[in-house]
């Protein structure tokens, strides 16, 4: 342990300036604290966030635009990202044949930012499906479940992700528990694993908790009165739920979909897990790119790209529900 | 009927979220090391737990993280909190914009940037290096928790402490923290939480060194899980249901006070 | 008694914020064991002025002196001024007792001589035995309580209170005036009273300061503020008035409503124009064929201790109270005494002036 927490004795230098900058900002601060400046506290945390959140996004982006041999600046990082020639001989390069397959399917570059937007649609789509009903049933004020159901759905979250990914596995492998107990019934094994239902059924259970928490919110924060005038002036229950309940649960819904569809994209180890390296997702790319091609070029490309479809997404998001009424969990 | 029907609705989805969980705990108490054959009962693997030397040092090392990383972000966190609900509407505004920026970003970006951030510094990757990365990710999920208390607070009881007398700090502890103290705790707790699972950035920031508990599953994941790995995350989600019992009784005794 | 030194003095104060003008060079001094209250509509700078001499503010230009002493940079808790805020303030996490000891404690008193003026401070605002309940028990008059007491405790030389019985309802609020007009007087402390309740001032005041946009437009004693009311804005803000426009024939004697009327007030010049105030109480109903203009009761309202009429005299509406309630219809005479006839020059600005003042 000790041996892995040396660092280069200039490293330490670096880090100790920037303990004694910290000290002395902190010093300003409660110096300055006497004569009321409260706002003064938050130096720490900006010099904090200007250090490690904003000179890493300029970092990303000039690598993003600079040739890594000369320099100068290109976009040739984007077109090489585009293009599937580059990419498939940098796979070949430097990761062997093991990536062979991903060739073949020809799923590299623009074909696999593709289907990371097709899958983590469709992960959305089905959390929305499976998370909807049942936010509304928690919100339910007949079946009185108060806030133990929102903490049964927090407890899973709390298992270590990567584990509780895995254990799909000893579920859908061929001699897993479902395809034993199909067998014990005199039926045929299926394939489960390493395909794009696996994969997507990763995704859905990783997920579904963000889809189901932002809609019981403002479910929950709705005022019941509204739904007893609906049906004072006449509206039957299903009446009710499209002309009341739905579109004011709306803000929750959109805010579910952004906290869904964003990890969704970017996720790249469960297509790693239950698709056993067979599907490659955007995420994976970029990891990829950095790790293991050592493109940083490419790599800090495709990550502003990635940001760019966050930001793209969370615009049009805003537009729907301007007043970020959704909230979120915490 | 219908309200069966919800209900049993609910069970299904809980069941679907539940399943694996259990499966893993399940697993933890095979005498054997298959996944999918059940060879009796047993505790060896929680025995082998316990001499299994780089499970212990990830297990330190992300416990070490989550407990630094949670109190730097607190006071961080907390103080940011203060300074930005002191400040004008405009750069009230910047800050939050700011504080943002990292919560819409996705992990692995976040990992890539930090990841090249201490590269191009030439910094090499370590404890340091993630533990940095997890106060930076953790920091404004503290503010997010802390300044709806401040807001909530009378916006005069700040000023009333300085009329009385106390200078800015005394009325900072005295007063404005013992006001917000629900929220500095949820959000040391939320801090830590996240730490304790946190992969996707730890992954990028750290050395194959110094591996915390995620990045060695995820370093196992091709070659096999062992068993023992099943046996310490069935603890660990254990001793978190205790924590939530214990945090759990004393909110209740506290609404019982009010 | 006031005693003639000042004790606060303010020069010039000027403040703004973000660019607009929120007050504009203010003079204003305070006496020792004053009662002084700042009386305008919301907006017009009351609480701004308060703030700055807490130390919560700092004015963008001018001076504030305590003593003599320069103590504009001064922070609040350097200050022997002690404040009641607006909805008291008092800190949730501290029960009844800890809260008034606030003060003491950070001065570092003795514990036995804290608990001693903490009990006798429960005991002058009749809140004795409260001292181990929690604040947000109480109700909105006790908590009121609390915070007076909690700022007395430190025996400020000046107490400045924010619209203190604002949250409270009528009835609370007239026995809290009561209480603490009486609790100034016995203490001997000088208090800084800010309100925009006319009657809540005139009240308990000794000096009144009306105040408008940002500036003072009248100080004086009540029964001078009321009846030799500087303008038009403030003879309509304390009381209700009847406010006409009219002319100054010569000294003496005064044109509106079409007719010439005596006055007492002299040195306007000839033909000038002026505002006329008359208070609505101010107007005789006499027998149609002795009044000095006659004309008729277009309304009634009964307001409890008086009836309100409308009398149109075909010229002007005249607002009038009466304990003789005229039926509706009939025809009247109106009489005005000269000394009831207030004369002022016109405002510079057209004022827009709300009805009856109140908010």
């Amino acid at each position: 342990m000790n041996q892995s927490l040396k660092l280069p004795s200039w490293s330490m230098w670096a880090i100790g300036f920037a303990a004694i900058l910290f000290l002395i900002m902190c010093v300003i601060t409660i110096r300055r604290n006497h004569g009321v400046k409260r706002s003064f506290f938050a130096m720490p945390y900006t010099l904090w966030m200007f250090i490690f959140t904003i000179v890493p996004i300029v970092l990303i982006g000039w690598y993003a635009f600079t040739d890594s041999a000369t320099g100068t600046f290109t976009l040739n990082n984007f077109i090489n990202f585009w293009d599937s020639n580059y990419t498939v001989n940098k796979m070949y390069e430097q990761m062997g044949p093991e990536y062979a397959v991903l060739i073949t399917r020809g799923t590299v570059n623009i074909d696999i930012l593709v289907y990371s937007l097709w899958m983590a649609l469709g992960c959305t789509v089905i959390c929305l499906l499976l998370g909807y009903p049942a936010a509304l049933f928690m919100a339910d004020k007949d079946i009185k479940l108060g806030s133990t159901i929102i903490v049964l759905f927090i407890i899973p979250m709390w298992m270590n992700f990567l584990l509780r990914t895995i254990a799909w596995m000893s579920l859908l492998e061929d001699q897993g528990l479902i395809n034993s107990m199909l067998r014990f019934f005199g039926m045929d094994g299926v394939k489960l694993m390493y395909n794009d239902g696996a994969v997507l059924l990763g995704m859905v259970y990783n997920f579904l908790p963000f889809m189901v928490f932002p809609i019981y919110t403002t479910l929950n924060k709705m005022d019941g009165k509204l739904m007893e005038a609906a049906q004072d002036l006449g509206c039957n229950e299903i009446r009710t739920f499209l002309k009341v309940t739905l579109p004011l649960s709306l803000p929750g819904v959109i805010s579910g979909i952004t906290m869904v569809f964003m990890p969704s994209v970017t996720t790249f180890f469960i297509s790693r897990i239950l698709g056993g390296g067979h599907t490659m997702m955007f995420g994976d790319l970029i990891e990829s790119m950095f790790l293991s091609a050592n493109d940083w070029g490419v790599g800090s490309a495709l990550s502003l790209v990635m940001m760019l479809l966050i930001l793209i997404s969370l615009g049009i998001l805003r537009k729907a529900d301007p007043e970020g009424e959704g909230g979120s969990i915490a | 009927m219908k309200r069966f029907l919800k209900k049993s609705y609910l069970t299904l989805i809980l069941l679907f979220l539940y399943l694996p969980i259990a499966v893993l705990i399940f697993q933890s108490f095979n005498a054997g090391k298959s996944r999918a054959k059940w060879e009796g009962f047993s505790l060896r693997w929680y025995q082998a737990l316990f001499q299994d030397e780089a499970i212990m040092k990830a297990l330190y090392i992300t416990i070490a993280v989550a407990i630094i990383a949670a109190i730097a972000a607190t006071i961080l966190g907390t103080l940011a909190a203060i300074g930005i609900y002191a400040m004008k509407k405009r750069s009230q505004a910047t800050m939050m914009t700011l504080t943002n920026i990292p919560m819409t970003m996705p992990d692995i970006v976040t990992g890539i940037s930090l990841m090249v951030l201490f590269t191009f510094s030439r910094i090499e990757r370590g404890f340091v290096t993630m533990l940095f990365a997890h106060i930076t990710f953790n920091t404004p999920y503290v503010i997010l928790s802390v300044l709806p208390k401040l807001k909530q607070m009378n916006k005069h009881t700040y000023e009333a402490a300085v009329d009385l007398g106390a200078t800015p700090t005394y009325a900072l502890f005295h007063v404005i923290l013992p006001e917000i103290r629900e929220g500095v705790i949820t959000g040391a707790l939320l801090a830590f939480t996240l730490s304790l699972d946190d992969f996707i950035i730890s992954y990028f920031t750290t050395s194959p060194m110094v591996q915390n508990l995620s990045t060695l599953i995820y370093s196992k994941a091709r070659i096999g899980i062992e068993p023992t790995l099943n046996a310490l995350s069935a603890l660990m989600f254990l001793s978190l249901l205790f924590l939530l019992g214990i945090i759990n009784r004393r909110t209740s005794r506290n609404v019982k006070k009010a | 008694m006031i005693e003639q030194k000042h004790l606060i003095d303010l020069k010039g104060i000027s403040k703004e914020f973000d660019g607009t003008t929120v007050l504009s060079n203010i003079d204003l001094y305070v006496r020792k064991n004053e009662f002084l209250t700042l009386l305008g509509p919301s907006g017009c700078g009351k609480t701004t002025t308060l703030r700055i001499i807490g130390g919560f503010e700092y004015p963008t230009t001018g001076t504030v002196y305590f003593e003599g002493k320069d103590i504009t940079e001064l922070p609040p808790y350097k200050r022997s001024v002690n404040t009641v805020f607006q909805k008291y303030a008092l800190f949730p996490h501290l029960n009844v007792q800890d809260n008034i000891a606030f003060g003491l404690k950070i001065k570092k008193l003795h514990k036995d001589e804290i608990k001693k003026r903490v009990n006798r401070m429960l005991d002058l605002v009749n809140l004795k035995g409260y001292g181990k309940r929690s604040v947000e028990s109480l109700s909105g008059g006790q908590q009121q309580r609390i915070a007076i007491a909690r700022a007395l405790v430190n025996e400020p030389e000046v107490l400045l209170l924010d619209e203190p019985l604002g949250a409270l309802d009528l009835k609370l609020r007239k026995e809290m005036q009561l209480e603490l007009k009486s609790m100034q007087q016995r203490l001997g402390i000088t208090f800084i009273y800010v309100t925009h309740d006319q009657e809540e001032a005139l009240t308990m005041s000794d000096t009144v300061v009306v105040m408008r946009d940002g500036v003072i437009l009248q100080i004086g004693d009540p029964k001078t503020i009321y009846d030799e009311p500087a303008n038009a804005f403030v003879a309509d803000f304390i009381g209700e008035s009847n406010i006409l426009r009219g002319t100054m024939v010569c000294d003496e004697m005064v044109h509106f409503s079409g007719y010439d009327f005596p006055c007492v007030d002299s040195g306007f010049g000839e033909n000038v124009p002026v505002d006329v105030v008359i208070r609505p109480e101010d107007i005789m109903i006499v027998g149609d064929d002795i009044g000095q203009i006659s004309g008729i009761v277009t309304s009634v309202l009964f307001k409890g201790v008086h009836y309100e009429m409308m009398i149109d005299t075909g010229e002007t509406e005249f607002k009038v109270h009466s304990t003789v309630m005229q039926p509706q219809g009939s025809q009247v005479g109106l009489s005005i005494v000269p000394y009831n006839i207030h004369i002022m020059h016109p405002m510079p600005q057209e004022p827009e002036i709300d009805e009856g003042g109140e908010e």
